[in-house]
């Protein structure tokens, strides 16, 4: 077909329309070989185009093992995968393209096998973003109304596509080319639009159909997690993570907030954005928490914003150490947080050593109607490794051995002066356990009953001091430690 | 910080002036950024609707790590803000503070504060216990009040302790007795045993002798309760 020279200058003109729209609004996605378009002799004109995916909002993206480690022994790894890139520009039909991609999986055959063993693996990833596609085009001089681009290459960063979708795509853009040829334009901005906006995801069936959804019309439905089949999930789902974050904080930190603290605006770069996804400039934030923490104030080490000093969400250990920066600070907002937090354990005790007094917990939670042993008493410090009795607070005496009485009775009396299910009563259970309260209760009281029986009942031997019961009337108790018959006479020493 | 505490202050005032929508306003209080007079209206609706009520706000040093030191200058019958010294008892001022809020939201809130009071968390008891025994008659004096010492474009009633001697075109008698919201049929009856008219409404003030109250008190116990 003969081509005049006045088309050929139409051509060129809507190519280099085009070509100024593209690099105009994508400046970032397009790379020109500008020869073709300045020269005087119509040429081939070649473009780069570098197209990011934007799936517009954080969507659940799987990547699925598409079987073809487990399918072929020549598997294809994402190694060999990655040099399609390569490959892409020499062959240009999906049949070589696999070839290639074959003979190339050779050269990496530890990863080939690490990976073919374990099949059918499945990631799911949260991702607002997918790595560039990138196409290379080579544009003849009757394109784009009378020849199609010429497709040097065509692959994904990472090679997130595999390589029977890089060639439906591949057969797309001439599909597109088509259209957009017969409304008089390129197919440049189309292309890029529809890269970068997902209109391909549908088409190329990434949209997960098992989630119910109808893949049937071609509108992205935001619910629909996608799916992409690859050879080997775990290496790529790190790779798609990496690069969304990546993505994610350079749009960050190019954005500008205005800090609500210090009321300026300040650079993505200057701030932080907390897991509620408030964002306030690192200044001010070391500023107030360094504050409350120098004024052991933890409690209020939170995101400023209201709602969440209402909801009570307190800041994150790495969003305090990626504000505060220093680490004695950290350390302490750490150690105090740590302290309010055992101390509003009521089974904790401070350890009796003086210099210590560190905070000891309970070793385990028991539950109050399970068994206590008398092991139960035992309290090692974490801090000084003192082992101790937590009812008398001295040195570990064994479960056998029972607290001295003096040590013991002023929260016995404390816990018998109060009511029956008193929230006191509670509390001294909950910090001693309630079976070690009970026996001390129960001994104390048999005690008193004893003491109570000396006094009345028995008398001290004059000699010796011993009670002696009084059995037989006063003038008939014998002391049985002295000699038989030594009578206790009415009158004698009184009892100690 | 010092100037960053500056910076933001100057432009907390300049935001409050240049919303003439919310009805703010703020004063330098001897050409100092750090001692301002806040005022706001009284919400519509509400028995303090017509008034302007003034507060007193000091920036401490460490603004806005520590809250705004707040207080009302014009007497406001209110469960939470003490009807002696204006001190305010709301939340964001004490341990809800949030180095976000600003000037403005915290007119805003204390303007809100009258809206929805507390009388379960009270800085005046005797206000909050008039409260809960009758709303009509609290709503009554809180209006009364609002009246007498929040009237706007007049510096009227500002700090001033006695509502007495700058209310002197209302009759003295009326003013006293609603101020302390009760009843001028009992405080006549206890004035009539000789007892002085002062003594019978701090009295009846403080064991809250209104509404469905009056019934539960025994006259001996107020003539008691006069004789200590």
């Amino acid at each position: 077909m003969e081509i005049s020279s006045e088309d050929l200058e139409l051509c060129a003109s809507i190519l280099e329309d085009e070509i100024t729209v593209v690099q105009s609004v994508y400046p970032e996605s397009s790379r020109v070989n500008q020869e073709g378009l300045t020269g005087e002799s119509p040429s081939d004109v070649s473009i780069v185009l570098e197209i990011p995916v934007d799936l517009g909002e954080t969507r659940e993206v799987k990547i699925i093992d598409d079987g073809t480690i487990a399918a072929s022994s020549a598997a294809v790894s994402p190694g060999t995968s990655a040099t399609n890139e390569e490959g892409n520009t020499v062959t240009q039909s999906s049949q070589n393209n696999i070839t290639t991609t074959k003979t190339a999986t050779n050269p990496d055959p530890h990863s080939t096998i690490s990976h073919a063993q374990d099949t059918q693996q499945t990631a799911t990833l949260q991702l607002s973003s997918l790595p560039p596609i990138i196409v290379s085009l080579q544009l003849p001089p009757a394109y784009p109304l009378h020849a199609p681009p010429e497709i040097l290459s065509l692959h994904s960063t990472h090679a997130w596509l595999s390589p029977s979708l890089v060639s439906c795509l591949r057969a797309k853009v001439f599909s597109l080319w088509d259209e957009c040829r017969a409304s008089g334009e390129g197919v440049l901005w189309r292309l890029v639009q529809y890269v970068r906006n997902g209109d391909f995801i549908p088409e190329l069936s990434l949209l997960d159909d098992t989630a119910g959804a109808a893949s049937t019309d071609t509108t992205i439905t935001t619910a629909v997690p996608l799916r992409i089949p690859h050879a080997a999930p775990q290496l790529l789902a790190p790779r798609l993570q990496a690069y969304d974050a990546h993505l994610a904080s350079s749009l960050f930190d190019l954005k500008t907030f205005t800090c609500a603290i210090c009321l300026s605006p300040h650079k993505g770069s200057a701030c932080i954005a907390l897991s509620c996804a408030h964002v306030f400039c690192k200044d001010c934030l070391r500023e107030f928490w360094g504050t409350c923490i120098a004024e052991g104030e933890v409690e209020r080490v939170m995101c400023p914003d209201e709602e969440c000093v209402k909801g009570g969400r307190k800041a994150r250990e790495e969003e305090v150490r990626s504000v505060v920066l220093d680490e004695r600070v950290v350390e302490r907002w750490k150690w105090i947080r740590q302290k309010i937090e055992l101390e509003k354990d009521p089974t904790t005790v401070h350890c009796p050593m003086e210099w210590c007094q560190a905070p000891v917990r309970r070793p385990r939670a028991v539950k109050e109607e399970e068994e206590e042993s008398q092991w139960d008493r035992l309290r090692t410090c974490q801090s000084c490794q003192y082992s101790f009795c937590v009812l008398c607070k001295r040195t570990w005496h064994g479960p056998l051995t029972v607290c001295p009485p003096s040590v013991t009775m002023p929260f016995v009396l404390e816990y018998m002066s109060a009511g029956a299910d008193s929230p006191k009563r509670r509390e001294i259970e909950r910090r001693l356990g309630k079976n070690n309260i009970e026996r001390l209760v129960a001994r104390y009281q048999e005690e008193e009953l004893n003491k109570k029986w000396i006094d009345q009942s028995t008398m001290a031997c004059p000699g010796c001091e011993v009670k002696v019961e009084k059995s037989l009337g006063e003038c008939q108790s014998v002391c049985p430690f002295r000699a038989a018959g030594e009578r206790l006479r009415p009158g004698s020493p009184v009892d100690r | 910080m010092a100037d960053a505490r500056t910076r933001r202050v100057k432009k907390e005032i300049q935001d409050i002036q240049n919303d003439r929508q919310a009805g703010l306003t703020i004063e330098l209080v001897n050409d100092s950024i750090f001692h301002l007079i806040g005022s706001f209206p009284g919400p519509p609706g509400t028995c303090y609707e017509g008034g302007k009520f003034d507060v007193d706000i000091v920036v401490p040093e460490t603004y806005p790590f520590v809250a705004l030191k707040m207080k009302f200058l014009s007497k406001v019958y209110h469960p939470n803000i003490s009807s002696a010294s204006g001190a305010i008892c709301l939340d964001i001022l004490k341990d809800n503070w949030s180095p976000i809020l600003t000037l403005k939201s915290t007119l805003i809130s204390l303007q809100s504060l009258l809206c929805t009071p507390e009388p379960n968390d009270p800085q005046d008891a005797e206000v909050a216990k008039h409260y809960l025994t009758s709303k009509s008659s609290f709503e009554e004096t809180a209006r009364y009040w609002t009246e007498t010492y929040a009237r706007p474009q007049t510096n009227e009633g500002r700090g001033a302790p006695s509502g007495t001697s700058k209310t002197s075109h209302l009759p003295t008698v009326r003013d006293e007795v609603a101020m302390a919201g009760l009843e001028r049929a009992h405080v006549e009856q206890f004035e009539a045993l000789g007892f002085e008219r002062g003594r019978v409404i701090e009295v009846l003030k403080r064991i809250n002798y209104r509404g469905a109250n009056v019934p539960k008190i025994s006259e001996d116990t107020v003539v008691e309760e006069l004789l200590k």
